[in-house]
């Protein structure tokens, strides 16, 4: 798939569509190394033909030359650590311990530090959390796992080394040139003892990381044969799972000010939100990865976080369909809808999905490391480190796709950086202002209304005509939701004056409406355009910058297994390039004199689209 | 509420497999040292309480989010093993339970699908008891 025309409507009356230059193929961003289009990128793009030659693309993104889990710097060693002191938390006694993955002089257990792998010999650090799961699995049927030891005379139960389930991934680390330290909770995990499953142990798990820290500090400040003085506090990522996600968010707001301990980005898998944290996370890149077919965390928490994170640096979230709740962590065998058979323990009680086809273990693997580690690289990268030598923001972005997950067509990302302008974040209550205090407008049979995007659902009045209010969506924010009962539907958010927009992206975050009820048939989406001073105007389809999401359907699986539908409407962020949209528009379209940029509603198919965060990038 | 089916093949509808309560007391306790809790991330401590100790016909799911006891709509998600089968949940702001409600266990996502017993919260001689 190279060149193609599909989805030119309205632009070869203006300009020639072209058939397939294979020559051509990659020379739309060469700095980019994009090697093709193929995964999500096949089969959703378009090129156009301007007067300047074949420079235009509309197109989902293309599938990177540059894999980010492949810088390889040095050989791989590790070593498990226990802290000499104790943590008492409570009137309870625990050990600190866990597992480290580090660049070595050799492979293997307790090798020296590869200081020629990291410049000035210091390497950034990153402390792993993972969730609350059973801690010992019979030997003969692993998957038959308990809290407890049933039978700790015998030996037939082992312990479930919860920690390292991501070696996998902390392998990867190390060979770039980042430690990692996986902190080993399992005193708190399981049901093992007193405090061990309620919430109130997320705090003492923050406890338990936070001495992880501290132990590892030592190290470095002190003699220690393999990490003193090589470890760089001042770039510190962590990264939980689960529980362990609300854990690292907890641990980085303690960590907030202080001046020895860095915390530079922080990545939650599948995250809890029992309000162990302000649930903003501030003051560090954030990106959150969510399984669209989690049944244990059925609420997606960390969309909330998302929605309420700072975007300084960035933030970015992947919503990941077909993508389960356990299989990030090796040790996680069961799927969740069987999990809570084995745990019950009623075996016979195992639940087959029957809606869902969760992805293959190896699957969720990859997208882990493909995405972990691009944000890992960009958010630790530091002088003279080599850890960036691409930009790998891009693939957070959506600007490629790591080539080990293009295969994955439901990747959806939203992402939001600063230094972006935003045109309209939709938090104001008058749907008729926008965040640039500028006035909206809408005509032609479309209705629209600003509402919170919540497991609540969609609450406030109602603006302008008659909207459905009883749509839940994941997440914690506000947005707006509008409906055309014509082809002919506008909203438009005025500028103030006019902008040059050359050059840039519109963003917006969009997805279609979850009814309540079904998923009909056929996606569906819209136009968005911008309109000039002397209002010619031009628009690019959704269709054509990688679709607008749909809802994830887990209806058949949550009613049989936890007796309620929560399929939820899932925004994405869609990337809108300006140049596209000079490609396709009025003959005298003047891009830098941009007074309005307009939605069109074009489908006439009655569904109820969601929007958020327009910005000009 | 039982996690067995009413028919072989046919799937319990019991939201988590969380088992029935076959047994609930409860009794005001007083700490000598304050019991540290947290409520909306604060730390708080507390000299007394209203333990409530439910036995359950099976263990509870350990999962990422954790049950809670229900006295009526209220959770309570503060809780700690207290032997096999049997849980002792905490009601630190014990003078806002509405008395004679029904105990229940649920997931406060779920709270409309709560496990509901004949067990219910009603003081006695100014001690709360179920």
């Amino acid at each position: 798939m190279y060149l193609y025309d599909r989805k030119l409507s309205g632009v070869q009356s203006k300009k020639q569509a072209i058939t397939a230059r294979p020559a051509e193929r990659n020379s739309y961003y060469p700095d980019r190394g994009i090697s093709g289009f193929g995964g999500r990128g096949e089969g959703s793009g378009s090129y156009v033909w301007t007067s300047e030659g074949l420079g235009e693309i509309c197109v989902s993104p293309g599938v990177s030359r540059n894999d980010p889990t492949a810088l390889n710097l040095s050989p791989v060693a590790t070593d498990d650590f226990s802290a000499p002191a104790r943590l008492t938390l409570r009137g309870t006694s625990y050990q600190v311990k866990g597992n480290v993955f580090y660049p070595g002089q050799s492979s293997g257990p307790r090798a020296l530090f590869n200081t020629s792998a990291v410049p000035g010999g210091k390497a950034p650090i990153v402390f792993i959390a993972h969730g609350q799961y059973h801690t010992f699995r019979e030997k003969a049927n692993p998957k038959h796992q308990r809290g407890l030891n049933p039978e700790p005379r015998t030996n037939k139960f082992e312990e479930i080394a919860n920690h390292k389930g991501f070696e996998y991934f902390q392998k990867l680390l190390a060979q770039m040139g980042i430690v990692s330290v996986s902190v080993d909770c399992n005193e708190l995990s399981g049901a093992k003892g007193l405090r061990d499953v309620s919430p109130s142990n997320t705090s003492d798990r923050a406890e338990l990381v936070l001495n992880a820290i501290k132990h590892f500090q030592s190290l470095n400040s002190g003699r220690d044969p393999i990490f003193g003085g090589h470890i760089d506090y001042s770039s510190v990522g962590l990264m939980g799972h689960s529980r362990g996600g609300e854990v690292v968010l907890r641990v980085a707001e303690r960590l907030a000010g202080r001046r020895d301990v860095k915390v530079k980005g922080v990545l939650c898998i599948a995250p809890t939100e029992e309000g162990w944290t302000s649930g903003k996370p501030t003051g560090f890149a954030f990106m959150t990865i969510l399984p669209a077919a989690d049944l244990t965390n059925v609420l997606n928490d960390g969309a909330k976080f998302y929605d309420q994170a700072s975007a300084d640096p960035f933030k970015c979230q992947l919503y990941v369909h077909d993508a389960n709740h356990n299989f990030f962590n090796t040790q996680w065998i069961l799927d969740d809808a069987d999990y809570w058979a084995f745990d019950a323990p009623r075996p016979q009680l195992i639940q087959q999905r029957k809606g869902t086809k969760v992805m293959d273990k190896e699957d969720q693997k990859a997208i882990l490391k493909a995405y972990g580690c691009a944000f890992f690289r960009t958010v630790l990268a530091g002088p003279g480190r080599r850890l960036a030598h691409y930009e790998m923001r891009k693939f957070l972005e959506g600007l490629e796709i790591p080539p080990g997950v293009a295969r994955f067509r439901d990747v959806h990302i939203s992402f939001e950086r600063t230094g972006s302008t935003t045109v309209d974040d939709n938090e104001g209550l008058d749907i008729r202002r926008n965040t640039r205090g500028q006035i909206n407008t809408w005509a032609g049979g479309l209705t629209a209304q600003r509402c919170e995007f919540a497991l609540t659902g969609c609450n406030l009045a109602k603006t302008g005509g008659a909207i459905t209010i009883n749509k839940t969506f994941y997440g914690n924010t506000r947005g707006m939701v509008a409906r055309s009962s014509l082809k002919s539907g506008r909203f438009k958010w005025v500028l103030g004056g006019t902008m040059d927009l050359s050059g840039r992206e519109i963003r917006i975050r969009a997805a279609e409406v979850f009814d309540g009820s079904s998923v009909p048939v056929g996606a569906t989406g819209f136009k968005l355009g911008l309109a000039d001073a002397r209002d010619k105007r031009g628009f690019v389809d959704s269709d054509d910058v990688g679709g607008l999401p749909r809802p994830y359907d887990r209806s058949a699986d949550d009613l049989t297994i936890i007796g309620r539908d929560f399929t939820k409407t899932m925004l994405k962020t869609l990337r809108f390039p300006v140049s596209c949209i000079v490609a396709r528009a009025d003959p005298g379209f003047d891009p830098k004199k941009i007074r309005a940029i307009v939605l069109w509603m074009d489908r006439n198919d009655g569904r109820e689209l969601a929007f958020d965060q327009l910005q000009i990038v | 509420m039982s996690f067995e089916s009413a028919r072989p093949g046919i799937p319990t509808r019991n939201p988590g497999f969380l088992p029935m309560i076959i047994d609930v007391k409860a009794v005001r306790a007083r700490y000598e040292r304050p019991r540290v809790y947290y409520l909306h991330r604060q730390r708080r401590e507390a000299r007394e309480a209203v333990e409530i100790t439910v036995r359950t016909a099976d263990r509870l799911p350990i999962s990422s989010i954790s049950p809670a006891l229900f006295v009526g709509e209220v959770p309570l998600v503060e809780y700690e093993g207290a032997g096999p089968n049997l849980y002792r949940f905490f009601a630190f702001d014990f003078a806002k339970l509405p008395q004679g409600d029904p105990i229940s266990l649920g997931w406060p996502y779920l709270p409309e699908r709560k496990v509901r017993t004949n067990f219910r919260y009603q003081p006695r001689g100014g001690i709360p008891v179920a």
